[in-house]
């Protein structure tokens, strides 16, 4: 029993012995020298860590991609807003409403416009008539109106589309009315002074004459 | 940890290119792209690691075996160099191991014995370092590390044996 253990440690310890000399052949072998050139590599090193050194390196790695996802963002709530709005109040008419509604101009101006022309509204009249009416092409004043200033193009085209040309006023008395006579009128209470001075002398000046 | 300095990678490389070329050389057939790299992504990091030789040989096995994983289809279609080692050894005229040998031998072992004894002799590891890298307990790198020692001095044996008697006579 002590035999074996003294052979066995005999043999682990020649074991270990060879073992260490393997190990030490081993080292004696050389891996091959590296195919890296290292002039180039450290040429490529120094500039690897210039690289990394340069300011604002992070900066213009995401500024592209930051810039490109800020405009998408700003595409995306302006469809969203374009498509959600509501509608405009001087929207055109859908014409097959607006050749329903149209039997004559004058029957049709008096039934869009109630005020001017004395008559009141149905009392059955229901929400969407209302709507209709919100919606409904100038009164034929307005019209006028919108006609003599030369203002508010798409609801005079609205008008026009509803009720055709024909249904257009006269623009003879707006004229009249227009902004262009009005600028003639004393504004102010010195101009009225003046004008009522000019006036009398005037009236002054023809009954010299006439005497 | 502090800043990389070119002489410290100058150093590095000087000590550690060619042992790790050969331990990425277990995996792909051209080693260099991998080991370069890795240096490269050391100074682009900037900060010394705890353990620089470690770190290196951890991203090197992992380049490696990425590249492996990568041309494994490629690899397959082509004719590969049979008879001939991808482990390259030399040795000096003292030597009794013949390189060749002891190359083949060691691309014998399983891929988990080799590149330990490959790090622990060839790139002057710890058994901590070779731990870190290898995601293994340092005592199971030493039981690994004799395990492959033990098997290589039964595949090379009788030129072992030989050898050491003709040095010794």
């Amino acid at each position: 029993m002590v035999d074996e253990n003294s052979s066995h440690q005999e043999i682990s310890g020649e074991e270990i012995e060879d073992r260490s000399e393997l190990e030490r052949a081993l080292a004696l072998l050389k891996p091959s020298a590296s195919s890296i050139d290292r002039d180039s590599f450290l040429f490529l090193a120094g500039r690897a860590s210039v690289e990394t050194v340069r300011p604002g390196g992070q900066f213009r790695q995401w500024m592209w991609p930051a810039a490109t996802l800020l405009s998408s963002l700003a595409a995306v709530v302006l469809s969203v807003i374009l498509v959600t709005r509501p509608q405009p109040a001087a929207a055109p008419v859908d014409m097959r409403t607006a050749k329903a509604t149209q039997v004559t101009p004058g029957v049709s101006v008096a039934t869009a416009e109630p005020s001017s022309a004395g008559e009141t509204q149905p009392a059955s009249s229901t929400a969407t008539q209302d709507q209709e009416l919100a919606l409904a092409p100038p009164s034929r004043d307005e019209a006028a109106r919108e006609l003599a200033s030369g203002t508010n193009y798409p609801r005079l085209r609205s008008y026009v589309l509803a009720y055709g040309v024909n249904a257009l006023p006269d623009p003879a008395p707006i004229r009249a009315q227009s902004p262009d006579s009005l600028r003639d009128e004393p504004r102010t209470q010195r101009e009225l002074l003046r004008a009522l001075l000019q006036d009398r002398a005037a009236v002054k000046t023809s009954t010299h004459s006439a005497g | 940890m502090s800043r990389i300095s070119p002489e410290l990678i100058a150093r590095l490389f000087d000590r550690h290119a060619a042992a790790l070329e050969l331990f990425a050389a277990q995996w792909i057939p051209a080693p260099a792209d991998v080991v370069q790299e890795a240096f490269l992504k050391l100074v682009r990091q900037g900060r010394v690691p705890d353990r620089p030789a470690a770190w290196l040989y951890r991203v090197v096995r992992n380049g490696a075996i990425s590249a492996a994983r990568r041309d494994a289809r490629r690899q397959r279609n082509e004719q590969t160099a049979i008879g001939l080692s991808r482990l390259r050894l030399e040795a000096d005229g003292e030597n009794p191991l013949d390189a060749e040998l002891a190359a083949r031998a060691l691309e014998a072992l399983p891929g988990e014995k080799r590149e330990v004894v490959v790090a622990r002799i060839w790139g002057g590891l710890t058994f901590e370092e070779i731990a870190e890298f290898a995601d293994i307990s340092s005592s199971e790198a030493h039981r690994r590390y004799e395990a492959a020692l033990a098997v290589l001095r039964k595949s090379l044996g009788v030129t072992w044996l030989t050898k050491t008697a003709a040095t010794k006579r």
